[in-house]
């Protein structure tokens, strides 16, 4: 049981002696789930590596249960990492392989042989323990992994990367194995990190965009991609003289002059009536979706979508479409979210 | 048709590499009677050759050079060439690019360019029959030799592996004895047999730098065999050391190359 806590921490990949990873400052609290999501390259890794001990630091200070660990060898961190390769040790048999951080940690004989057996058992490697791991395959390989760190008597926290790239069938079964510890899972899908994590950090280029609990991140997100995370319509505009011109209408807006905008609208926020500003959609054929969402092909966005690839070619809106072809929607303008069409940052 | 082809080839090499030892081993097992009288199959098999060259001290102390000189070689060579290797591998350092070439230069040094200079030069030094006088020119090839081995398997492995040993909770020393050593191993042995098989097969330097049983090898013993009577070559006896010789040579090849190509692929796993 652990609380990490990163202040301005920067890392270095395996192979540079230049940071790729930019002043991060966050803390994970004890029992605590963060996801770790961003593209690749954006440091990911890097920050697992920064964590268990195997990245150069140079700046910046890892604070573990309020000591300062930043010098610390991987083995005085007690933390269990699996790798995003999976990769066995290629010389042991799948039980030796799992056996190996249990006597690394000198546990006795027979405990190391039990939880051997009762982790296989769990993860159905039973069968395969006196299998060589180069007769393995993906999905075998990746419950190795998970097992070689499973295994382990509950360390200070789990480091997780990519975990389940070979098999995301067994998303449940892990969380509920790794309850109430500490944990760091990164993934490259924000979907996958919204849903498992208690708190989300949005890594890009290095350094982290944001950091949030997966409905702060729908709520306020600091980017077009977290946005994305819920369902949004995102529409060009431009902004001049107070007005924010769409191709569905016009809002009131107190944001400076900018063209082109991208705008980002929650279908939520489009409701049949209340306070706001009254837009009438130009609705083609409707769809409607299991969760009440309404596909409303407005003819002017089919162009725009074609000419910007983040851009929805339809409307979704919450409105009960009924035998109607134009649809009158009202809008709170401070509901609307604004992006930079070229960084997809947040204005 | 290419077939046909490719099976004539097949008895074609093999009756040029295997036809000579199989001839060698026919003569070390005949009598003086019938050594001349070629045929492959040896009329009434006797062991007397064997029994004579070992009741010699002439084969039996070139025997115990041959090895002592052998395995002395062999270990220097690995003990050096791993640390080199291991550096050529896994550390940056200025003329890290020049060391492989230059290694390589030393190694293709034609032998028959040496011994005379050596010759001088360890009778000068002192050196000359002794096991070091065999022993330092055959570093000279045999590391070279170890190194490229070894450098060329270390790069193969899998170091990622050493972190992940560390991120299981091991020491470095930890990781490097229960992860790295065990994934080293089968090239480390490589390397020791093939520098073992180097120094053991010398025959140029072995005959130029000794002069007497001290350091005598084997093959350069041969020479020295003394026939049955004045003037009568001692082909029995030759050949029957030169099968003593060559046998475990066979032996170990066909033993650790099937222990080896085991060690080499099973469990190594890249993704």
């Amino acid at each position: 049981m652990s609380r990490i806590e990163l202040d301005e921490l920067s890392a270095c990949a395996p192979d540079g002696t230049a940071p790729v990873l930019h002043e991060i400052s966050l803390a994970v609290e004890d029992g605590e789930l963060l996801t770790v999501v961003g593209p690749s390259g954006s440091g990911k890794t890097t920050l697992l590596r920064a964590l268990i001990g195997l990245a150069d630091i140079p700046v910046g200070t890892l604070w573990l249960d309020g000591e300062d660990a930043t010098d610390w060898a991987p083995a005085e961190r007690d933390m269990a990492m699996v790798f995003q390769d999976h990769a066995p040790y290629p010389h042991l048999r799948v039980r030796d392989n799992l056996a190996l951080p249990l006597r690394l940690a000198g546990l006795p004989a027979a405990e190391v042989a039990e939880r051997v057996r009762e982790v296989a058992d769990r993860l159905q490697l039973t069968v395969h323990l006196d299998r060589w791991p180069n007769q393995l395959s993906g999905g075998q390989r990746q419950r190795l992994a998970l097992g070689r760190v499973l295994a382990r008597p509950r360390p200070a926290a789990y480091l997780l990367d990519e975990p389940l790239s070979a098999d995301p069938e067994l998303r449940g079964r892990l969380r509920a194995m790794i309850a109430g510890t500490t944990t760091v899972w990164v993934t490259p899908d924000i979907a996958e990190a919204a849903v498992i994590g208690d708190r989300v950090a949005v890594l890009r280029d290095g350094r982290l965009k944001q950091l949030g609990t997966p409905q702060d991140l729908a709520e306020r997100p600091a980017s077009l991609d977290v946005a994305a995370l819920a369902p949004l319509t995102v529409l060009p505009g431009s902004i001049a003289d107070g007005s924010l011109r769409l191709p569905i209408g016009t809002l009131p807006t107190d944001r400076p002059d900018r063209d082109p905008v991208l705008v980002g609208i929650r279908p939520a926020d489009l409701r049949p009536d209340g306070d706001g500003v009254r837009l009438t959609l130009l609705a083609g054929d409707d769809g409607v979706e299991p969760d009440g969402t309404v596909r409303l092909r407005h003819p002017a966005l089919a162009r725009a979508a074609a000419e910007n690839p983040a851009v929805s070619a339809e409307i979704l809106a919450r409105v009960d479409p009924a035998g109607r072809r134009a649809v009158p929607v009202v809008l709170d303008p401070a509901r609307v979210l604004l992006f930079d069409p070229d960084t997809g940052a947040a204005l | 048709m290419r077939r046909a082809g490719w099976y004539a080839g097949t008895v074609a090499v093999l009756v040029v590499a295997v036809l000579p030892v199989l001839w060698i081993v026919s003569l070390s097992l005949k009598s003086p009677a019938t050594i001349s009288d070629k045929r492959l199959w040896p009329v009434q098999p006797t062991l007397e050759n064997y029994r004579s060259i070992f009741g010699s001290a002439l084969f039996t102390r070139a025997l115990l050079n041959s090895v002592g000189i052998g395995l002395i070689t062999t270990v220097l060579a690995v003990a050096l060439a791993t640390p080199a290797a291991y550096a050529l591998t896994r550390l940056r350092f200025r003329g890290k690019a020049l060391v492989l070439p230059l290694t390589l230069a030393v190694a293709v040094f034609p032998p028959m360019a040496l011994v005379g200079s050596l010759f001088d030069l360890w009778r000068a030094l002192g050196l000359y029959d002794t096991w070091p006088g065999l022993v330092i020119p055959y570093l000279s090839f045999a590391l070279p030799l170890a190194m490229w081995t070894l450098t060329a398997f270390f790069r193969g492995l899998p170091w990622e592996m050493e972190e992940a040993a560390q991120a299981d909770g091991a020491t470095p020393w930890q990781g490097f004895r229960r992860v790295l050593v065990p994934l080293a191993r089968p090239g480390v042995l490589t390397a020791a047999i093939l520098v073992f098989f180097f120094a053991w097969n010398d025959v140029v330097f072995a005959i130029s730098l000794t002069s007497s049983d001290r350091s005598r090898t084997v093959p350069a013993a041969l020479a020295f065999f003394p026939g049955d009577e004045q003037f009568a070559q001692p082909v029995g006896s030759i050949a029957a050391a030169a099968v003593v010789v060559t046998v475990p040579v066979l032996v170990a090849t066909l033993v650790f190359q099937r222990r080896l190509v085991a060690g080499l692929t099973a469990g190594v796993v890249r993704p």
